[in-house]
């Protein structure tokens, strides 16, 4: 079913000011999953009206409710397994103890000989090998504007991902959270990769950042499904 | 809300996508009390507004990784889906008549709107919201009110304020569009 401009906006409103009996509002509910548009209206009008909702007074809710929210999100992880196995699996633990000396040297050095890039830059992450050569340098700046949502990427050494094989870079917000990812990266020197807004809001914050070797592409599953070739923490520089 | 506020909160979401349960306690420990007062002036019951406040933040912790798509302020984002589940299961078929819920209900809605708008409502888009439904006719002002903040269907409207059932409907549609066309001026939306 299409909808005219006018009958969106008309559904919309009153589906938001919450009129329509059961019936009508499931069917706006479920039209909304498929019209971008609609949805899009829906959102207008409740950032619209939702200030009206402050003339509820405040309730403190029973410590009951927390309790019973607590128990069913408890040990609810995505996947069949917990997150943090899948790294431990990877080895990622290794680093968890912090920056090796030759990564430290290394970033001091590089900081030092970097010229002043703009926007000044907020954080670092040096990834390494498995034998603790330093590979690459991620940096990013603060995230406080959108025209700074990405990150700088640079190759230290010459290196590139097998035949029909990408390299995918994730950022681990903590050593046990779910990995979050940021992109394949290409072969070149220095490159630049955009960030999403969640990954934006995410990244001020996280441990660590991982390449792994993935399909050409990128993991097929949104998680890592091969292995970690390059690892390393996060320092804030700035 | 202040910005601080609100990147606050969204930080909180954003945890929450990573399924770090204690941004979920801090959440519900800064929104609770807030979300629990919209749902209980529509649910009108301590044990209803109760199912729908913990049936929401399940909800929250489960689609806290759409939140950034949502592109919306986080309060109002939760708060739509506070009231969307008061409205829902208030709505709700059921299977005997209902008819004594609805009496109850009907005699605990209070008769006049909520306190003064511009007393309750802070932050600059709550300021415009205020102004620009003050410039509302004081039917439509009601019945918007009555609708979004108390959960009153068209029907329920129209019994409480012993008017026809079009006319009440009338007053809505046009009362929304004065408002939409009001807050546009004022350049609010969106933001």
């Amino acid at each position: 079913m299409k909808l005219s401009a006018d009958a969106r906006n008309r559904l919309a409103a009153e589906y938001v000011v919450g009129t329509q009996t059961h019936r009508v509002r499931a069917r706006i509910a479920w039209l909304a999953r498929g019209d971008v548009a609609l949805r899009a209206a829906i959102a207008t009008w409740n950032a619209m009206l939702t200030p009206l909702a402050a003339a509820a007074p405040e309730v403190t809710p029973p410590a009951r409710v927390w309790r019973a929210i607590e128990a069913r999100i408890a040990g609810r992880v995505f996947g069949s397994r917990p997150a943090v196995s899948v790294w431990e699996r990877l080895g990622l633990w290794r680093f968890a103890a912090g920056l090796s000396a030759a990564c430290a040297v290394l970033l001091a050095v590089y900081i030092q000989q970097m010229p002043a890039p703009s926007p000044a830059m907020s954080s670092v992450a040096v990834l390494s090998d498995d034998k603790q050569q330093p590979a690459l340098v991620i940096m990013w700046p603060p995230q406080t504007k959108p025209q700074n949502r990405h990150v700088m990427v640079r190759a230290l050494t010459q290196t590139a991902p097998p035949e029909g094989k990408s390299y995918e870079l994730w950022m681990l917000p903590t050593p046990t959270s779910k990995p979050v990812s940021l992109g394949v990266i290409g072969r070149d020197a220095r490159q630049v990769i955009e960030l999403t807004a969640a990954a934006s809001i995410m990244i001020p914050g996280i441990w660590g950042m991982a390449i792994t070797v993935e399909p050409a592409g990128g993991s097929p599953t949104g998680q890592p499904t091969g292995p970690v070739i390059y690892s390393g923490p996060c320092v804030k520089i700035g | 809300m202040t910005p601080e506020q609100n990147a606050a909160l969204a930080a909180l979401l954003a945890r929450c996508a990573l399924r770090d349960q204690r941004a979920l306690a801090d959440l519900y420990r800064q929104t609770s009390s807030k979300l629990f007062g919209v749902s209980l002036r529509i649910c009108r019951r301590e044990d209803w507004a109760e199912d729908v406040l913990q049936e929401s933040f399940v909800n929250i912790w489960k689609h806290a990784g759409d939140y950034a798509a949502a592109k919306s302020a986080p309060m109002t984002w939760m708060t739509a889906i506070v009231r969307n589940r008061s409205l829902d299961w208030l709505r709700r078929p059921r299977e005997q008549d209902g008819g004594e819920d609805f009496e109850a209900r009907a005699a605990a809605i209070p008769a006049d709107e909520p306190g003064p708008l511009a007393q309750t409502l802070a932050g600059e888009d709550a300021r415009a919201l205020a102004t620009c439904m003050e410039g509302l006719d004081s039917k439509q002002r009601q019945s918007i009110t009555l609708a979004f903040v108390s959960g009153l269907s068209h029907a329920e409207l129209a019994a409480q304020l012993r008017e026809p059932l079009g006319t009440v409907k009338t007053w809505i549609r046009r009362g929304l569009l004065r408002l939409k066309a009001c807050l546009e001026q004022a350049g609010t939306t969106g933001a």
